[in-house]
């Protein structure tokens, strides 16, 4: 049984607003799963239905097997979610708000609430409403964290966090969660700490689920070609109608396709390109999000995508 | 952790975040009862902005406590928390109930300060709690409207413009509830602030038709609360009594007329009547109506033309035909197309009956005067050296439910009356000339109202002079006699215009 399992997911704001599209993916137990899009794609929106914040309008989504309309995740104890816009109460201070919050966590974790605050720089006896907005984020972590979640939701979990925190939270934080078991779901700009840490991903755009797979078969489906030629050799090759993210300038072609088309086996290559360089390279993180999620004004991602 | 355990979780932590408005609620309150009890202020001084502050204290608590947990906000932190959305909504509904606690508790320390019995405390105290969490709960719901909270504000704009509505509306319609009937809806518009608030908490996103149910519902609740204060609950007499109903024509022309009708044949030995919630229904040969609402100078009642009766000091009062008019003012065009022969007109009202009722008497010596009655205070100041004023009676009471049947609670300013006693012979003798001022107000909450008037008492035109001898006040009582209600009934009577 998978952690988090979505099918043909919809969701309107107010009923008009589309914001997810039958969106579909499955979080398997103990993953680290990216989910990656534009801004206003629907990560946000995806992650709360996740955590039972919002009813879709159709499809289902199950964490742990277990419907979260009917009952949810948060209030059964299985997941913890931490908003990127979340608003912690502005009057309490730190120590306050962690004791308010640990009775109602069946696997609160003082000592790693301490540890955390420690680690975050965080002074117990400051009001909430006093942080900067990164110290904010902190301690919203340090909430999403001490309950020991089977599931952890973060929506955008790094705004405001200086790059030590970071490097911290993605090469510890996170990779201790996984080693405990805890699956974890988070939703981020920030590709570069993502790239690192995560082992499935989601691309949302337009709120529809571009692709929805783990990295290593993403990575083995895709390739970034690089072709150093001259200008005419490049002109009279053309492009292929499957390749993605194309970029010329001068002398240099970059595209990115897929692995597996005939086209893109080294003889064929060299005889579009006759005398040309071409190296293959893994796609980065950055390059599958802006190839396949597509900038204004490209063809839809899913029409693209071979 | 238990249901019961995240109430008392979220209820603590509210607490803990709300104590200081809590202390100003109580700090308020009991500047409201040494007012009312150790420091009484003069009348005209009693009631004024003072009374907006309780209210707004319990509006801004009540907000504050509501919105730190906003519902149907996805980025609320409760909502990321293992809460039941119920057990929010019932936390922030006990806060409701503290507010309410302290509210009766400052209002029975003032009761009990003006000689109400222990006994007779639950009753005043539960309308107070009824009003104050009436307050507490519609501002509840509206500052759970909206993701910003700007529900509070619509919902209070809504709320006084429609008193402001239901103030010009009510006292023209024919629509008009009983006292019972308002209650009924009251409690029932309470039930539903706390179950739209149950339910907002469970919404994921709120509708725009939850919305709207959300202020019709908190709005309907303080009308209801309003609407109900002003409404009486009589014991009625059973049956109803159909006396004879003729038309009369106003001989003096006229732009605006009333369209009177006159009702015969009641036989009582009442001395007061007053006709109230009447409509007079007229169907013109032509089969259209208008339902026309009777009204007087003090809009919800209708004028008593009944003239007082004469009777001997002492004496029971006799029975005696009473002739009751009731009018509805008409532009001239509508009085004319109603007035055709043939219309079919129908009276349908309420008739309180009153007789005066001895309720004190007292020897003419200036100082606080015995309790007449629980939660009534007076004092008598006797005037020296005026031989036009003999004396001046001020008086303060507070009025529970029961007192509503009192004649003043319907705005009659003949409440009282104050006549001469021999004190040797113990006779009820001449009627004293009475000018009466006062006002109402309410104990700083709605629920309890308080009463405060002021009476100049004037010997007859043949005592001038000798009643301001102190010798004459020691021979003398003056017995201050109450109008009470003595019937109710509903009357129902048809006529047809003449041809």
């Amino acid at each position: 049984m998978n952690a988090v399992e979505v099918q043909q997911l919809c969701y309107r704001y107010a009923r008009k607003t589309e914001a997810l599209h039958e969106i579909s993916l499955d979080v398997p137990r103990g993953a680290i799963y990216g989910l990656i899009g534009p801004n206003g794609a629907g990560k946000s929106t995806l992650l709360q239905c996740c955590a039972g914040l919002r009813y879709a309008g159709s499809g289902s989504v199950r964490v742990f097997g277990a419907d979260t309309r009917k009952r949810s995740p948060i209030v059964a104890g299985v997941m913890t979610y931490m908003a990127e816009a979340v608003k912690l109460p502005a009057r309490m201070t730190l120590a306050q708000l962690e004791a308010y919050i640990a009775p109602l966590h069946a696997k609160w974790d003082g000592a790693l609430a301490a540890s955390l605050r420690e680690r975050f720089a965080l002074d117990p006896a400051r009001k909430v409403g006093t942080l900067s907005r990164g110290e904010h984020m902190k301690a919203a972590l340090l909430c999403a964290l001490a309950p020991h979640p089977t599931l952890l939701l973060m929506d955008e979990p790094f705004t405001g966090m200086d790059v030590m925190v970071k490097d911290d939270l993605v090469r510890g934080l996170l990779a201790s969660a996984t080693d405990t078991g805890t699956t974890i779901m988070v939703a981020s700009h920030d590709l570069t700490e993502l790239e690192t840490v995560i082992d499935h991903l989601g691309i949302i755009s337009n709120a529809k689920m571009v692709v929805s797979a783990s990295m290593e078969s993403l990575r083995a489906r895709f390739r970034r070609v690089h072709v150093q030629a001259p200008s005419e050799v490049l002109v009279t090759a053309g492009h292929d109608t499957g390749w993605l993210g194309i970029e010329q300038a001068g002398r240099r072609l970059s595209f990115m396709a897929d692995a597996s088309r005939t086209s893109l086996v080294p003889e064929a290559m060299q005889l579009r390109f006759p005398g040309a360089e071409v190296e293959f390279s893994e796609p980065t993180l950055r390059e599958l999000l802006t190839t396949l999620a597509g900038r204004a004004g490209a063809r839809s991602p899913l029409e693209m995508v071979p | 952790m238990t249901w019961g355990g995240q109430v008392r979780v979220v209820f603590v932590k509210d607490l803990q975040q709300v104590w200081w408005m809590l202390a100003l609620l109580a700090a308020a309150m009991v500047m409201t009862v040494v007012r009312l009890t150790v420091t009484q202020p003069d009348i005209g001084d009693s009631f004024g902005w003072y009374d907006t502050l309780l209210p707004l204290l319990i509006l801004w608590l009540v907000t504050a406590v509501v919105r730190s947990d906003p519902p149907a906000v996805s980025t609320a932190f409760w909502a990321t928390q293992p809460l039941e959305t119920s057990a929010v909504a019932v936390a922030k509904l006990l806060q409701t109930v503290i507010v309410t606690g302290l509210v009766i508790g400052g209002v029975t320390a003032i009761l009990r300060w003006w000689g109400i019995a222990w006994g007779d405390v639950p009753t005043t105290a539960t309308v107070t709690a009824i009003g104050t969490m009436t307050l507490a709960i519609a501002t509840a719901v509206f500052a759970a409207l909206g993701a910003n909270g700007r529900g509070i504000l619509v919902g209070l704009v809504l709320t006084l413009a429609s008193l402001l509505a239901l103030g010009q509306w009510l006292p023209v319609s024919p629509w008009r509830l009983s006292g019972d009937a308002t209650r009924a809806l009251w409690v029932a518009f309470l039930a539903a602030d706390v179950v739209i608030l149950l339910r907002l908490y469970r919404m994921r996103e709120v509708s725009l038709q939850w919305q709207a149910a959300g202020l019709i519902a908190g709005a309907g609740t303080v009308l209801c609360a309003v609407a109900a204060s002003q409404a009486s609950s009589y014991p009625m007499t059973p049956g109803v009594v159909a006396p004879q109903l003729s038309m009369t024509v106003d001989p003096i022309p006229a732009t605006v007329k009333p369209f009177t009708v006159t009702l015969d044949g009641l036989v009582t030995p009442a001395e007061q009547l007053v006709i109230r919630d009447a409509t007079i229904r007229v169907v013109l040969p032509d089969g259209t109506s208008r339902v026309l609402p009777v009204l007087s100078s003090e809009n919800r009642y209708a004028a008593v033309s009944a003239p007082p009766a004469v009777r001997s000091p002492g004496a029971a009062p006799q029975p005696r035909q009473r002739t009751l008019r009731a009018s509805s003012p008409l532009n001239i065009t509508e009085w004319t197309r109603l007035r055709v022969p043939g219309a079919r007109v129908t009276f349908d009202g309420t008739i309180v009956e009153f007789a005066r009722e001895e309720q004190q008497r007292v020897p003419l010596v200036s100082g606080v005067l015995p309790p007449a009655q629980p939660g009534l205070q007076r004092e008598l100041q006797m005037i020296v050296g005026d031989t036009a004023l003999l004396a001046t009676i001020t008086s303060r009471w507070f009025m529970d439910q029961r007192a509503r049947t009192m004649p003043t609670a319907l705005g009659m300013s003949t409440d009282l009356e104050f006549r001469l006693v021999d004190r040797a012979t113990r006779a009820v003798g001449e009627r004293l000339d009475a000018q009466s001022s006062g006002g109402f107000g309410t104990l700083a909450l709605p629920g309890i109202r308080i009463s405060d008037t002021r009476a100049e008492l004037r010997p007859p035109q043949r005592l001038l002079g000798s009643a301001s001898d102190t010798s004459w006040w020691s021979a003398h009582e003056i017995a201050i006699m109450a109008l009470v209600v003595r019937r109710v009934y509903r009357v129902h009577a048809e006529t047809v215009v003449g041809r």
